[in-house]
């Protein structure tokens, strides 16, 4: 029985991809391709560490120690791999062609299967088409690449690059799918699965970037630590090809998990699916739900997106434009004054919510993140504080002090023979001291809706305090510390950076708070302009 | 068997509509194993929805269809039986026969290789041109060859028969009728040709605006309307007068002082009824089923706005 029904979407699944011979000619292509560059490209190279790191109580400067290292020489071979990927986008449009077309719809809705064989043999198809010559050829590209430039040590380099390819693959396939079983025609499916995919992977991202971070004034590496957990989900995955070759440890689990999270996207897609039927081909789209989400996140990217630019105009004019043709494109030929009247309302509301939930960030210093303090009984090897003020117009600095202190039997750098250092308390009094300066000065209690406005549409800086705003003194309190006893990540560097506003009298008091603990010096300009001037 | 019951089909309203539009209202039909059965109807009328729901493309909004006492939508094993064709092949554009051959060869078990080839020899269909290239007649004998070599119980044509040229319709019509008889499958067609369900079929319904209005054989169809001419001498026949008699006319027209009557009923008791009337003249004349097609239609007010303006 159980063979017969596996047979059954077998069969129907070779007649799918039979009728799309042309697409899988054009995918063996780019396959083919993309695993002779890559094995052109591949390169097996001796170097050196370039990063230093605490492991086990020791502070690991970078070695003269020589080890095998994996790189891509060229983007070519990659490239043509990630175009394979977005190929998936034309094999699931046609695959699933029965959900855009009545002529298609009349065909295989009357066959003798039922939607959840249907949809099976479609997922199968897919994978055919378009997993299967990927896998192939990633599998050779590995191989191939390692025994030729004889890197063996090192596969988990290459194989973690095809692991991201394929990735990306599943979310566009998944992403299409699952747009093109909310939609009826056949553009609404193609256009909605791009833009959704490229949204879905981007506003996460951003959002805790631009709302958490705009207006708390503080920078994290927590921060960091949300955007890896962010590329479980879509093509933000792609930012794990950038890691170091020896952090491979690292990015395979949040590449499983993002392969699986398509994978619940399929499964998803699969009660959509099964709730089609032939009435609603031909609508550009079947569910509303689904059309007020993807216009909604489709704005609310595009005002991301350009949240840095001072002309917050440009930001809301390309996604008014965007919206105006979607919905144009939406309506057919049914479109009135009373429709375009209705859409841009539809429009100023998305607007407002998306002001509103920036003036509540804006009011809430980044919904309360500002109030995040280092915890002065963390486990620290080394903690180094930097503390600034300066003019935010034209970056004279006032003051500069700094305090980098290393726990007592700690080696420091190459030295591995002074094992001189402060106390576990001294270390955690110092960041009682930040903590102390931040609770008494680090206050967003006066932020008002006028003051987000003039921040937002004037673009006057984002974390300006409205009655400091003149004459007032820009803070920089930067803690850069290390964390001892993680054996599960050896780059276990943390920091916090805290930039906020406030009044001469308060900078004075501050810097008299600074000297208690901190030692002053002389800024390096060059390098403090960097880290601080934001225009 | 196909058991049609009650049922109903809405579409949602669209943006603009006032109310969702009903397809079929409330259709009861049985259509039996072995005949050849043809839908009738004006346009828009609702034949190619019941076709959609007969095979599964369509949920019913009420009520239920059957094959075989199997409930249509979305089982497999009711969907086997019935083959579907619809009155476009632009999807097949891009296949060759056999490539049509191995798409239904992959879903239909009893697919038969031999029919297959045999009949696309007998018509000359070349194997390996894409359909995009044939002629509109060959795009629809290909499909109909297919639909025929899946060997399925019913077979549905939606329309099959339109724009093709005379010979061509009688080089498709044997074949099917060909095929079909020899293993006792049942065939459904619509068409707006009404001669052609006429010569083809041997039931046939007919729907207008989503409602049924007649189902049976041809035959007694005919039967249940009659045409009659009569003159009733110095005095004129009007439609209350042969109302009056327990006539049913469905339209009645005079020329001179001979009137002819459509009556809805059997020829025999008309005749018997209007006898009464001591006419000088009293005839029945042979009813076409296009003719019953139009005066069904027109009492229903079908076309009558367009004609008045004419």
């Amino acid at each position: 029985m159980a063979q017969t029904y596996l047979k059954k979407i077998d069969l129907a699944s070779k007649a799918e991809c039979r009728s799309r011979r042309k697409l899988l000619l054009i995918i063996l292509i780019t396959m083919f391709m993309s695993v002779l560059f890559q094995i052109a490209e591949y390169r097996v190279e001796m170097g050196r560490d370039t990063v230093s790191y605490f492991y086990q109580g020791e502070w690991l400067e970078p070695s003269d120690e020589l080890y095998k290292v994996g790189s891509y020489d060229g983007i070519f071979g990659l490239g043509m791999l990630f175009v394979t990927a977005f190929l998936g986008l034309f094999v699931v449009h046609g695959v699933f062609s029965d959900l855009g077309s009545k002529q298609v719809a009349d065909v295989q809705l009357s066959l003798p299967m039922s939607a959840k064989e249907r949809y099976l043999s479609k997922l199968l198809a897919v994978f055919k088409l378009h997993i299967l010559p990927m896998l192939t050829g990633s599998a050779l590209a590995v191989i191939l690449g390692s025994i030729i430039k004889g890197g063996f040590d090192v596969i988990a380099y290459p194989i973690k690059m095809q692991l991201i390819a394929l990735a990306v693959a599943l979310f566009t396939d998944a992403m299409t799918i699952f747009c093109m079983t909310c939609c009826g025609a056949r553009a609404e499916g193609i256009y909605t699965s791009v833009i959704a995919q490229g949204c879905l992977s981007l506003l996460p991202f951003l959002a805790v970037h631009m709302i958490r971070e705009r207006y708390s004034g503080l920078t994290n590496s927590g921060v960091d630590r949300i955007s890896k957990v962010f590329s479980c989900l879509g093509d933000i995955v792609i930012l794990w090809a950038e890691a170091d070759s020896r952090e491979l440890s690292n990015g395979f689990g949040y590449i499983l998990v993002n392969i699986l999270a398509s994978g619940l996207i399929i499964f998803a897609s699969f009660f959509t699916y099964r709730r089609r039927d032939g009435r609603q081909v031909g609508k550009p789209m079947v569910s509303k739900l689904f059309m007020e989400v993807f216009m909604c996140t489709g704005v609310f990217t595009l005002l991301l997106l350009s949240f840095n630019e001072t002309e917050w105009y440009l930001g809301v004019s390309v996604s008014l434009i965007i919206y105006l043709v979607i919905s144009v494109v939406l309506a057919r030929a049914k479109i009135t004054p009373v429709r375009i009247l209705a859409w841009l309302g539809k429009y100023t509301a998305t607007l407002a919510v998306f002001l509103g939930i920036m003036c509540a960030s804006y009011i809430t210093g980044g919904f309360g993140h500002y109030k995040y303090r280092i915890d002065p009984n963390t486990n620290m090897g080394y903690c180094s504080i930097l503390f600034h003020t300066y003019d935010d117009s034209n970056g004279e600095v006032f003051s500069h002090y700094e305090k980098e202190d290393k726990l007592e039997g700690v080696t420091y750098r190459k030295d591995k023979t002074d094992t001189a250092g402060v106390s576990r308390e001294e270390l955690a009094g110092n960041i009682e001291a930040v903590n102390e300066m931040l609770d008494k000065y680090l206050d967003f209690e006066g932020r008002t809706v006028s003051g987000f406005l003039r921040s937002y549409f004037e673009g006057t800086g984002f974390d300006t305090l409205d009655e400091r705003r003149n004459g007032s003194v820009a803070v920089s309190i930067e803690v850069h510390y290390s964390v001892l006893d993680n054996g599960a990540d050896l780059t276990d560097n943390r920091y916090s950076e805290y930039v906020f506003n406030v009044t001469r009298e308060e900078a004075a008091k501050m810097n008299k708070m600074a000297e208690a603990f901190m030692e002053k010096a002389e800024p390096d300009e060059s390098e403090y302009i960097d880290e601080v001037i934001y225009e | 068997m196909i058991e049609i019951k009650n049922i109903t089909m809405s579409f949602e309203k669209e943006k603009g509509d006032k109310e969702e539009f009903v397809a079929l209202d409330d259709i009861s039909l049985t259509i039996p194993e072995g005949c050849i059965y043809g839908f009738l109807g004006s346009n828009g009328a609702g034949k190619s929805t019941l076709m959609r729901l007969i095979c599964g493309v369509y949920p019913c909004s009420k009520g239920s269809i059957k094959i075989d006492g199997r409930e249509v939508y979305d089982d497999p094993e009711a969907k086997g039986n019935i083959f579907f064709v619809n009155d476009e092949t632009i999807q097949y554009s891009a296949y060759t026969l056999k490539d049509l051959k191995h798409y239904y060869k992959c879903y239909y078990p009893e697919f038969s290789d031999e029919i297959f080839d045999r009949l696309t020899g007998r018509l000359e269909l070349p194997q390996n041109k894409r359909m995009s290239q044939f002629s509109k007649g060959m795009k629809r004998q290909a499909v109909v060859v297919a639909a025929l070599s899946c060997k399925t119980k019913y077979i549905m044509l939606d329309e099959a028969f339109d724009g093709l040229d005379p010979a061509m319709r009688k080089i498709i019509k044997t074949m099917i009728v060909d095929e079909l008889m020899d293993r006792g499958a049942t065939l459904i067609v619509s068409s707006h040709n009404v001669a052609e369900i006429n010569e083809l079929c041997d039931r046939a319904m007919l729907i207008h605006q989503g409602k049924l209005l007649f189902a049976d054989e041809i035959d007694e169809i005919r039967s249940s309307f009659c045409k009659v001419q009569i003159s009733p001498g110095d005095r004129a026949i009007t439609k209350e007068t042969a109302q009056q008699l327990g006539l049913e006319v469905m339209q009645i027209s005079s020329l001179g002082s001979v009137s002819q009557m459509i009556i809805r009923g059997g020829a025999e008791d008309s005749l018997l009824k209007l006898h009464k009337l001591a006419p000088v003249l009293l005839e029945a004349v042979p009813l076409t089923l296009e003719e019953i097609f139009i005066y069904e239609l027109e009492g229903r007010g079908y076309g009558s706005d367009i004609l008045k303006e004419n």
